[in-house]
């Protein structure tokens, strides 16, 4: 009991701790809503997707970065659909990326691209670690725990 | 949020769950984004909506077009690699009609704009929410709604809804009010119609609260005296207050006028009583204008708010098949304005309109020798209860105008005109051939030219032709992508063929006159065509019984476009020729075009599953016959043009037509019958289809009573049209 008052203390605190950060923002709260007993992983499982489809998009937009000259339009796009799925899972700070980016590609600005990609990829990469943990916790911690949301 | 309100078949009705809308409401959900994807449809499932997903908008079309009454909304991304999803929301709109949300991680104004113009009711931003989402049935109902069904008004604020709909409500409304105030033909009337565009707004929307005045029935005594009014005081100075008092009806309010003025803006009338089906604009029964693949959007956008009538399937797509500024030659010698002012691709700029003198199309419209058009949606035709329709229409043409296309006081094509860029229609040529090949009995068919962008044009511009698209039912049927070059020809009394003389459509004395400006003359014809010309041709559409029109006419149901009033107009024909062609509607030269007009109603009932055109083509019987004649051919068209619904199928619509083809025959019959047949097709407003073309088979033996003015029908039920 104690244990697992414990865990979801814990779980609680990371949660929040995400949230205080901005990794997340209420997207994810969304997310969590659409959990319930019938969809019990729902929010890992949407996460996951995220993580494995926006693997290949990285990989596009990477290979869009190493061209030159660089089509800003078609980074535009990418990074559009990018931003689509980072913001649908609610990865607040991978959003924000995505939003200057587009900024430095509708400026046609390479240098600025570039930076703010790998900027980006560095939030994407925290993120993920911290969402897998946080799932790890929470599903240790039991299924109800992994359901609540802060206030 | 349940609308117990069995939204006619809203929710098809054959699941329980059905009835529990928006509960159960049937999305589909199309991103190739798999986690956007997934939300999604989790989103939805939380909203207790019935969700298909898929991540392919080839499948997405697929699964549409297979199962078009499986689905009442459309969700869709804006970005996706196999389709652009702009793309997408055009064919969607064109083909089923069924409402479509875009999606979209950006919210540029522009992006949005564009979702707006392409017929999105709503434009959301990624991420979504679910309070977006649980609104969004307010799309289907309000799509609904604008069928003339007693549906209940879902007045939980869906306009206010907007959580979700803030982008595409706010433009749709926004676009409503510019529909209506700018197709007020003066501008100094918006002010004044801004009251009751907000009525017609809210009627279109079904806002329950809008609908705090007792319809009026704009009979066609009623229209008469409205065109006369209009008429006398000109087009300029037709304001609803002077209109009112000069037609001093007991019991007629000013919104009431205004309302009706605003349907009767010839953009509206076309629209109103047109329904597209695809690409095709079928104004009236004969009159198919095709519109352009870059009006089409916007035009199927106005058309919906327009009529609803015409149905989620056939907004009447005016097809304004070219780009050709020269099909806006309504008023020309052949009976269509001259738009010359038609600039860009097939748009009828505004400015070319405009140069219609105001008072002249779409002044005319209303005035019996408006142009057809006009009175169709307006003039009696368009029942006030339409006016959300014709409001559709209004905005539409309003909207037009705010495209700065559309002058309000341009006749009818002014708004069309800049929205109007039939683009997409490429087969004008079909178009015009369609129109050509209908042996009409009454060669009221309007004279087809290759632009049909003109035709919308010219039926605005010009004189009643009521959109030559009357030949556009042939030509429509023809063709998906048939431009509708048609060019209204003036109705010619004589049964010319289908071109210029179509029926109807352009009464070349008369015609072109109204269109061009409207001549007093045209005020006959404008008033009648204004009233018939779409309700004719739908009539035709209706007449194939096959099933085919059905969907159509369901369309034209929306559209009830006061046929009523075509009484009023058939009146005014009467002074022309009623030998005009019949040509759906265009107005006929006088007689003709009333008949025309009349038959316009009788095609648009026939379109309008309501059947409503039925009750048009009762008012103007007279006019039917020469009506009917191009009706008939039109019906055919018609029929093939419903089915050519889908422009962007244009397989489909082969499949179609050729379906339409034996709606066609039958329509043709008809058609040979009609002529004289009118009344009785009139008579049933809102007789199903196949009742239309009973009426329509039996009209053929009443040849004399078309003429004779009285249209015998009861006033067409025009709100069933629209």
């Amino acid at each position: 009991m104690d244990q697992r008052n414990q865990f979801h203390r814990q779980v609680a605190l990371m949660r929040q701790s995400l949230f205080d950060q901005g990794y997340i923002d209420e997207q994810f709260v969304q997310l969590e809503e659409l959990q319930d007993d019938t969809n019990p992983n729902f929010v890992e499982e949407v996460v996951t997707l995220y993580y494995r489809d926006s693997a290949r998009l990285i990989v596009s937009i990477e290979q869009a970065l190493d061209k030159s000259p660089l089509d800003f339009n078609k980074l535009d796009s990418l990074m559009h659909q990018f931003k689509g799925s980072s913001s649908s899972i609610g990865a607040r700070k991978v959003k924000a990326e995505c939003t200057q980016f587009r900024e430095y590609c509708k400026a046609e600005n390479g240098e600025g691209c570039m930076r703010t990609f790998q900027q980006m990829k560095k939030e994407y990469a925290t993120l993920k670690k911290r969402l897998e943990a946080y799932f790890q916790l929470a599903r240790q911690a039991g299924p109800s725990q992994a359901a609540s949301r802060p206030k | 949020m349940t609308v117990e309100s069995r939204k006619g078949g809203l929710l098809g009705g054959e699941e329980g769950s059905r009835d529990m809308f928006p509960v159960g409401m049937r999305v589909l959900a199309v991103d190739d984004d798999p986690t956007c994807l997934k939300i999604l449809d989790n989103l939805l499932r939380y909203c207790k909506y019935h969700v298909t997903t898929t991540n392919q908008a080839v499948m997405a079309l697929k699964m549409l077009r297979e199962k078009r009454d499986e689905f009442d909304l459309v969700i869709s991304d804006v970005n996706m690699p196999d389709m652009d999803g702009f793309k997408l929301l055009e064919l969607v709109g064109l083909e089923m009609d069924i409402p479509v949300i875009m999606l979209s991680a950006h919210s540029d104004y522009e992006l949005v704009k564009k979702g707006v113009t392409h017929g999105a009711v709503d434009y959301l931003n990624k991420p979504v929410r679910v309070e977006e989402l649980k609104n969004i049935w307010q799309h289907v109902v309000r799509r609904k709604k604008i069928e003339p069904k007693d549906q209940n008004k879902s007045s939980s604020g869906d306009r206010a809804h907007s959580g979700t709909g803030e982008v595409g409500q706010g433009a749709s409304v926004g676009t409503n009010s510019d529909l209506n105030g700018k197709v007020n033909r003066k501008r100094s009337d918006h002010d004044e119609e801004e009251d009751d565009e907000g009525e017609e707004n809210g009627r279109e929307n079904e806002d329950s609260s809008s609908q705090k005045k007792p319809r009026v029935v704009w009979s066609v005594d009623l229209h008469r005296k409205f065109v006369a009014a209009v008429n006398q005081l000109g087009l300029e100075k037709a304001v609803p207050k002077k209109i009112l008092d000069l037609m001093n009806v007991e019991g007629l309010t000013r919104e009431n006028v205004a309302s009706h003025l605003q349907v009767g803006h010839p953009f509206l009338v076309l629209v109103n009583i047109s329904y597209n089906i695809g690409p095709f604009l079928f104004l009236g029964h004969n009159i198919v204008i095709f519109l352009e693949e870059d009006f089409l959007p916007k035009y199927r956008l106005y058309l919906k708010r327009i009529h609803n009538a015409a149905s989620q399937q056939a907004n009447l797509v005016a097809a304004l098949g070219s780009k050709d500024p020269s099909y806006m030659r309504y008023g020309s010698p052949d009976g269509y304005g001259d738009f010359r002012g038609l600039t860009g691709p097939g748009r009828l700029s505004a400015t070319s309109l405009s140069s219609y003198p105001p008072g002249g199309m779409l002044g005319r419209l209303n005035t019996p020798a408006g142009l057809g058009f006009r009175g169709i949606s307006s003039t009696g035709l368009l029942q006030p209860t339409h006016s959300h329709n014709s409001g559709g229409s209004a905005h539409f043409m309003g909207h037009l105008q705010s495209q700065g296309a559309i002058n309000p006081s341009s006749t009818l094509f002014q708004g069309i005109p800049s929205t109007l860029e039939v683009n997409q229609l490429q087969p004008q040529s079909k178009v015009v051939g369609a129109v050509r090949e209908l042996n009409v009995v009454d060669p009221m068919a309007l004279r087809v030219s290759n632009k049909i962008t003109d035709p919308l044009m010219a039926a605005s511009s010009s004189s009643n032709n009521s959109l030559s698209i009357v030949s556009s039912n042939h030509l429509l049927l023809q063709n998906n992508r048939i431009k509708p070059s048609v060019q209204v020809g003036p109705l010619h009394s004589q049964p010319v063929d289908l071109g210029p003389s179509s029926s109807g459509f352009i009464d070349q004395s008369r015609c072109n006159d109204s269109w061009h400006g409207g001549t007093a003359q045209n005020s006959k014809f404008s008033s009648i065509n204004n009233h018939m010309p779409l309700s004719e041709p739908l009539n035709n559409f209706q007449l194939p019984p096959n099933g085919n029109f059905s969907s159509t006419t369901s369309h034209v149901r929306d559209s009830q476009i006061d046929f009523s009033s075509p009484s009023a107009v058939s009146g005014v024909l009467d002074d022309s020729r009623r030998g005009v062609p019949c040509q759906g509607g265009l107005i006929s030269n006088n007689n003709s075009t009333v008949q025309n007009v009349s038959s316009y109603g009788q095609g648009f009932g026939a379109m309008n599953s309501l059947i409503p055109a039925s009750g048009f083509v009762g008012q103007k019987v007279h006019h039917q016959e020469t009506a009917f004649c191009s009706r008939s051919s039109d019906a055919p068209l018609i029929g093939q043009s419903n089915s050519a619904v889908v422009p962007a199928n244009i397989p489909q619509s082969k499949g179609e037509i050729s379906s339409l083809d034996s709606n066609t025959r039958s329509s043709e019959n008809y058609l040979s019958d009609q002529t004289k047949t009118h009344d009785d097709f009139f008579q049933s407003p809102f007789e199903p289809l196949d009742e239309l073309m009973n009426a329509m088979i039996k009209r053929e033996h009443n040849d004399g009573s078309l003429l004779d003015g009285d249209l015998g029908f009861d006033p067409y039920p025009l709100g069933s049209c629209i």
